[in-house]
Formats: structure tokens, sequence, C-alpha cells
């Protein structure tokens, strides 16, 4: 009886004994790991930029020398409309955005058009034209319920990339641009321009 | 004293009583029937005999060895949690102080300026981790905390991330074989707080990790605002057993798609109200398999596991991507139209915001060294042998070695190749070959010696086919550092067109480097992957005696190159530096660029900053657009001629010089291009008789700022001038 015993109390011993010898064993990396790490840490901040971002300004500034809001779509023919902006990065001397911004345009056409073939849009920029591209807007998405049916014209290089138009920050700054429209429609026809900051 | 004696006596009378009914209760099958019989016939009989007292004595020693075993457990876990994080560990009685290993915290330095976000835009976060005066490689881990942003909406659409992309590999359970059997590819590293979101970087002995707005020394640490706010990964806890109650630990990565083209069900009787249906006709549980096939998590989405929780009448899903049985893991969420309408206006009134706003991250960065396993070797035997065992982290050459035929890597090849002073030359007689050959997934670091070829390349006339390469690469990360190369054609050329499964990355520190042909030809995959091919070149000089220095390629198909050179000299026959492609981008700081023309632009987006620039070669007016490399002797040389965009941004104290020429040169073509040039700042010299500024009225050439010793041409619009206008 007193071996069975003697027994028992050695088993606690000996499992005593190697829970102390695992835990030094893990002392003694936790510590060799830990001799070979240093940490730093900093907060970063991150501050959020004001809506200083896109304005589309007339060509033309008023008599004080400011600049106005696009005035709007001008009649060249019956079927030619053209609208002549600037694409900026701000509506004053004293008023732009801080950063670099690539702006990319897009207008939609809606309402009375009927189908994308009846209207093209051209985007001229200095002595180059870029023919916008139509592209429907699928009923139920997010676009067709801010706009209604209609078709959204994008401006691509003839690689297929969509043209952004790079605007410096840190100062007023910005592209004269116009786009003409030329078609005929049954009914008045609805055109948005809209200049979307991109990376 | 008297109190503590007291103390451990009666915490020894309650250790004896439990470890007596321990033994009772729980520990008779082991004591044994007799035992037990015995003990408590001992007690009843007698609680003064020597049996027992024997008994007591054995359990007060147990019981005190068990509660020293406690004790010490404790003080173990306290002082390594603190060894962890903090290097130096103190608890009140015990201190164990680290020797040092050569890596200085403050050599970490993290940018403590702010940094301006806004939705849609992402950019580097500034930081800087010196080892120029290590021994030592040193692998920094990179982990972001998001937990300071105190908005959680913020938390939900800010991400950071490393600009690479990055393969994971999975076993399956119950696989005993150890290989891989299923892969996914990420575009990139999103970065939290856990182990299993960071990113580390190695930065070798004598180099800095440096990342800012105009350079990057290897793959960037970014951050990005998403533009919509329409989904995310996040790791937390999805318990449906506790009030449906969503615990979130961290959000650590966006999901994205196109809202414009989203359709939500829109029917507040659904079942499915207010929850995506498709994007661009891709439905729902389409998207989030293709999300999940690129997520870095092993296996897919189960879409039939999703846990729903309601909320004012609107279900919310939750997808478990890697979830345990308490339901704690990392979930996919898909926001609901409400959630997303009201995240655009929630991002609005913060920009409108006229109080300003701002929020924290905590970065940090852990620097470890690890034990490396060093093979030397003494002869191409030995080396190549190495390198087919893939046993060692370093390979180092005891001696010069020669090989006679090229070195193929495999996707398992990740190994340092330490030339430890001494050369590695091929001695192979034929004249079109790779000294190296860098496959896909492979990852090589040469250093400290020289590559040398057999001379034997192209011909003088034909230098640009560049038939003999020290290293050519298809989706690998190779280093060359503190590398002399020479008698090849070229040094490295990245081939990754056509490869689906990844991009190269490509650092080329503080080598010199000379090659009669081009240098370095950097090549892109186009839209084969979303991510792009990385060439970094730092504090380096590379010459090219009969072509160019640094080349991309403006081929269908061969773009998609990020370049970053800083604090290098480049020099080319014809020019330093080519970049014809399309869609991709190269940043020149703290450089400076010789050739018969400085810098001829074609394609892409290119900025130089800080540099000098010298155009010295016969002075060549261009009167039609050409394919290839056209010459004009001038500084800084624009052709906007092919179908994609250009655009080169000049500043800082950029200096452009042209002996016979002009100093900036913009040749448009009618509906081409556009090309477009930006001055902001800097000098520019051109010859006496030529304009510092020109072109031909065909794309945009703003001019913000400047120095001009020759005249600018008058149509360029400029903005440093009194009365300039739009026009």
């Amino acid at each position: 009886m007193m071996r069975n015993k003697f027994k028992f109390a050695t088993g606690i011993h000996i499992a005593s004994i190697i829970i102390l010898v695992l835990l030094a064993l893990t002392l003694i990396c936790g510590t060799a790991l830990a001799r070979y790490e240093s940490q730093s840490t900093t907060e970063l901040i991150l501050d959020v930029q004001k809506n200083k971002q896109l304005y589309l300004l007339d060509v033309q500034t008023n008599d004080n020398g400011e600049y106005e809001v696009a005035k709007g779509w001008t009649k060249i023919t019956e079927d030619e409309y053209t609208l002549d902006f600037l694409l900026a990065n701000g509506s004053g001397k004293a008023d732009y955005c801080d950063y670099n911004q690539n702006a990319v345009l897009q207008l939609v056409a809606t309402s009375g058009l009927e189908k994308a073939d009846n209207l093209q849009l051209v985007l001229t920029v200095g002595s180059n034209n870029y023919t916008g591209v139509a592209t429907e807007i699928e009923k139920d998405t997010t676009l067709y319920m801010m706009y209604g049916p209609g078709w959204i014209y994008r401006f691509y290089s003839k690689s297929g990339e969509e043209l952004t138009w790079k605007l410096l920050g840190g100062k007023l700054s910005w592209q004269e641009m116009s786009v003409t429209a030329t078609g005929s429609s049954n009914y008045p026809i609805a055109l948005s321009l809209i200049a979307t900051s991109m990376q | 004293m008297e109190q503590i004696r007291r103390l451990i006596q009666k915490l020894n009378k309650i250790v004896v009583s439990f470890i007596s009914d321990l033994r009772e209760r729980k520990l008779s099958i082991k004591i044994g029937k007799d035992v037990q019989n015995m003990m408590k016939k001992q007690r009843s009989e007698s609680k003064n005999s020597d049996k027992v007292s024997v008994i007591k004595r054995k359990v007060i020693m147990q019981a005190g060895v068990a509660l020293s075993a406690v004790l010490i457990t404790f003080i173990l876990i306290f002082a390594m949690t603190a060894a962890w994080y903090t290097n130096v560990a103190k608890t009140n009685e015990l201190s164990f102080e680290t020797e040092s290993w050569g890596f200085d915290s403050e050599k970490i330095d993290i940018a403590e300026t702010s940094i301006t976000i806004a939705p849609g835009y992402s950019g580097i976060v500034p930081l800087s981790v010196d080892n120029s005066e290590g021994e030592e490689a040193v692998k920094i881990g990179v982990n972001v905390s998001k937990a300071p942003m105190l908005d959680l909406e913020l938390q939900k659409r800010i991400f950071f991330y490393v600009d690479t992309d990055k393969t994971y590999e999975f076993v399956e359970d119950g696989t005993e074989s150890e290989e891989k059997t299923s892969s996914e590819t990420v575009s990139k590293v999103y970065i939290g707080v856990s182990d299993i979101n960071n990113y580390i970087y190695t930065v070798l002995a004598g180099q800095t990790l440096l990342f800012n707005d105009n350079y990057y020394s290897d793959v960037p640490l970014k951050w990005e605002w998403v533009y919509d706010m329409v989904g995310y990964y996040l790791i937390g806890t999805v318990d449906v057993n506790a009030d449906s109650k969503v615990t979130v630990d961290e959000y650590i990565r966006p999901i994205e798609y196109n809202y414009e083209q989203a359709i939500f069900d829109r029917d507040s009787a659904s079942e499915t109200y207010q929850q995506l249906i498709s994007v661009g006709g891709v439905t729902k549980d389409e998207l989030l398999s293709q999300v999940s096939s690129k997520d870095g998590y092993a296996g897919t989405i189960d879409i039939s596991k999703a846990v729903s929780i309601e909320v004012d009448g609107v279900k919310h899903l939750y997808y478990p991507v890697e979830v345990d049985s308490t339901g704690h893991g990392v979930w996919a969420y898909l926001c609901t139209l409400g959630e997303i309408e009201a995240g655009i206006k929630y991002d609005s009134t913060l920009a409108s915001s006229t109080e300003t706003v701002s929020a924290k991250a905590t970065i940090i960065l852990t620097a470890f060294n690890v034990a490396t396993e060093t093979k030397s070797v003494t002869s191409s035997d030995e080396l190549l042998t190495a390198l087919t065992a893939g046993d060692a982290d370093v390979i180092k050459l005891e001696n010069d070695i020669s090989v006679s035929s090229p070195i193929q890597l495999t996707e398992n090849t990740d190994v340092v190749m330490n030339l430890n002073g001494y050369g590695l030359s091929y001695t192979g007689t034929e004249t079109d070959y790779n000294l190296i050959q860098g496959t896909a997934g492979s990852s090589l670091t040469i250093q400290n010696g020289t590559l040398i070829g057999n001379g034997l390349g192209s011909t003088s006339e034909t230098r640009s086919s560049m038939k003999s390469m020290a290293v050519q690469t298809t989706a690998a990360d190779i280093t060359l550092s503190n590398v002399t190369v020479r008698d090849f054609d070229g040094v490295l050329k990245i081939s990754d067109e056509g490869n689906t499964t990844g991009d190269s990355t490509v650092r080329i520190i503080g080598c010199d480097i000379e090659t009669v042909g081009c240098s370095i030809l950097a090549k892109g995959n186009g839209t084969d992957t979303t991510e792009t091919t990385k060439l970094i070149i730092q504090d380096s000089i590379i010459t090219s005696s009969e072509y160019v220095g640094v080349s991309g390629q403006g081929s269908a198909g061969k773009w998609g190159v990020e370049c970053v050179i800083t604090g290098s000299t480049i020099t080319g026959k014809y020019t330093a530096v080519y970049y014809p492609q399309q869609q991709s981008s190269l940043m020149v700081s703290n450089s400076t660029l010789y050739g018969d023309t400085g810098l001829i632009v074609k394609g892409s987006s290119v900025t130089v900053i800080d540099s000098k620039i010298n155009g010295t070669g016969e002075f060549v007016e261009p009167t039609k657009a050409t394919g290839g490399i056209f010459s004009t002797g001038g500084g800084v040389f624009m052709e906007a001629s092919y179908n994609w965009p250009a655009t080169i941004q000049l500043k800082g104290t950029t200096e452009v010089t042209s002996t016979n020429g002009y100093a900036v040169q913009l040749f448009g073509v009618e509906d081409r291009g556009p090309g477009k040039i930006i001055i902001e700042s800097g000098t520019y010299n051109s010859a006496a008789d030529k304009a510092s500024a020109t072109w031909n009225d065909i794309g945009i050439f703003e001019i913000y700022g400047g120095t001009y010793s020759g005249a600018v041409s008058e149509t360029i619009k400029r903005y440093d001038t009194e009365g300039a206008t739009g026009a």
C-alpha cells in the first residue's frame, strides 16, 4: 500500500518537475526570441481633405475678374450645340484644391434621347477631339435610379484608356475644354456633364 | 511576517483539504481502492497516527510544489508577454535585459506629419528603416491597427495594404503530405493588427527601406479610402446564439465593385430587401465567389452558410470565410443599399465639414533578425547543388566561380546569393543566353560581387536585341545589391508579358553596371494581372555604351510597369531612359540622366523631381511621328504619337540642359496621345539659338514656374506670368 502511495506522490513530483522544466525552456526560448526583436509604434494622422475638388467654370471671368460657373450650352446650328468650360480644381484664385487630381469627364444623356446613334458628343481639348462612346444605362442600376433611362458617354484614348485630366494642386489650375453635341431628337434631351476626381 | 506565516498556513490547509478531497473523489482509480479504504480507515481510527502524518506531509509537499508551479507560471507568462513586445522585460523582482544585435529601433522612422486623405484616393505611408550601418539583414514586419480611429465608419473605408501581389498556398485538412493542395494570389496584401495580416520586408545590410510620396525602395505600404464603401472582410464574432451579436475586432480588407452598375432589391416586402442582386450582369453569388477566389483565404465562400441578422426589417448577411466553432474568425459582408447610401452621405458630410476631421492609425514596425542557414560554395557544382537543394537561406561564394550553362531558378527558389566580393562568370560560348533565369514565384537576391558575361553577345550593330543578359525574369522577385556587372549586352530583362500568375518586382540597389546594349528592359503584362511590374533603381550607376540605359516597350500587352529611379546616374548612347508604353509610371528623383537626348517619353505618367537631365547629341527637329526611339538632342523630349496618353511633370530643383537643342519639347500628333507636359519649377537651359520650352501646339503644355535660359513658346499656357489666362 505504501508503495502505491509512494508511486503516486512520485508521479506528482515528476509531473511538476516536467512542467517546471517546460516552463523554463519556454522562458529561455521566449527571451531568446525577444532578444532579437525591437518594435517601433507610431500614430499616423490622416486629415480628411475638404470639399475643394472639381469645378466646371466659365471660360471668361466676370467684370471683377472672378470665375463663374459654366454658363450653359450655346446653339451653333439647329442640330449642334456647344458647351465651353474650364475644368478647374477651384472656384477662384484663393480657393483651390491642395493636392493633384486626375479628373474624368462623362456626359449622361437622358429623357428625350431615344437611341445613342441620334446624338454624337465630341470633347475638344486643344487641337485634339475625342468622340464619346455611349453605354446604355442598365435598368434598375444605381445610375438608372439617379438619372433614369438614357446613355452615359465616356471618352477614351485610341488605345481604349479612359482619358483623365491632370490638375495640379496647391494653386488654381484648369483645363479649357468644350463639348459639342450634334444630332436630332423628337424630344428635348437632358445632358449632364459629370466631372469625377480619381486617383 | 506573522501575518504572512498565518496566510501560508491557511493556504496550506485549504490546499490540503482540496487535495484530500480530490484524491478521494477524482483519483480513486489511480490510487486504488485499497489505498482509499486504508485512508478512510486511518482517518476514522486515529487522526494522530504516523501514517496519516506521512500522508499529510506528502500532500503538503505536493501542494507546495503545485503552488510554486502556478506562481512561477504566472511570473513567466507576465515576463514573457512583456518581453515579446518591449524587448526588455521587467517584473518587480525579475529583469531580463537583452543583448544588442545591431539594430536600433531609433532607426525606424514613421512620418509624424499628417496625410491628407479623401474618398477614392490612396497614397504611400511615409516611413524609413535605416540599416545602412548594419552588418546583417534585418526583417521588418508591418502591422497597422485602426483601433485609434474612434469612428467605426472610418475603419470600414480606410484600409492599409502593401502594393504587391502575393500567392498563398493551402494544405487541406487531413492531407498528410506537406505539398500544397491549392493556392490563391491576391493583388494587394492587406495589413491589419493580427499576425495573419502582416507583411515582412527584408532590409539588407547597408541599405535603407524608404517610402515617401516621391520614392519607394521596395513595394510600398499604402493607405486607401475606398470610393464607395460597399462591403468588407472583418475579423470578429458573429454569434447567432447571443442575440445575433456582431463583435468586430478589425476591418481587414474592402470588397469593391462598381456601385453605379449595381442592382439592389428595392421591394420592402421582399426577403432580400436592400440586398445586392447583381453588378454588371454578375450575380451576388458569383461576385462573392470571385472575391473569395482572390482573397488569400483557403476555400470559397459558402453562400448557404451565411448568417442573417435582421435590423429594422432589413436582413444583413455575414458570410463565413474562415470561422471557428464559436463564430469567431474572418467574415465577408456586403453592405445593404441603405448602408451604402448612408456611407456616401457620411463621406460628403466629412468632406464638407468646416472643422478639420482627422483620424489616426497605429503603424507597428517590428524589427527582428532570423537565423539563417548559410552554405559556402567553392565550385559551380556546389553552387548549383545548393540552389537546387533549397535548404540554405544564404549561399556564399568562397572564391570566383564560373558556370558554363545558365542558372535556372525554380518557383521554390528563395535564397540570397552572397558573392562575398568574388565573381560569378559565364563561360558558355553561345551569344544568346541569360546567366540567371528567374521563373514565376522565385525569389533571388544577389549581393556583394561581380557578374561577368562572356562578352560574346550582340554585335555593335544590333545592340538593341539584348542577346546576352545577366538576369532575365518573369514574375519573380529579384534584387541586385552592391553588384558590378560587366560583359553582357544587358543586365536585366523583365519579361512579364503574357504571364497571368504575377508580376516581377526587381530592385537594383547600389550597383555598378556597364553594358553595351540596353542595360535594363522592363516589359509588363498589360491586363493579364491587376498588379504592375515594379522596377526600383536606387543609388546605382548604369551605363549603356551603345544603346539605352533603361527602357520600357510600347508593344501591345507589354505595359503596366512602375519604375522608380533615385540617387542614380544613368547614361545611354541614344537616351538614358526611354519610356514609350501606356498605363505605366516613371518617377525620377535625385538622379542624373545623360544621353544624346536625356529622356524620351511616348506614353505613361512620368515625374521628374530634383534631378539633372542632359542631352548632348546632335540637334534634329522632329517633323513626323516615328516608331521607336527618335533622338532630338534635347534634354526632355515627348513624342505623343502613339494611341495613348503621355504626361511629364517636372518639378523641384530639376535642371534640364541641352547642348545643341531644346531643353524641353513636346511633339504632338493630331488625335493621338494626348501628350501633356507640366513644368512646375526648375532650371531649363537650351542651346543658345534654341527655345528652352517648345511644342508644336498639339497637346497640352503648362508652365507654373521655373527659370529659362532661352525663349518659351508663346502658345504654352503659363500660370507663372502676370495676366495668365486659361486660354
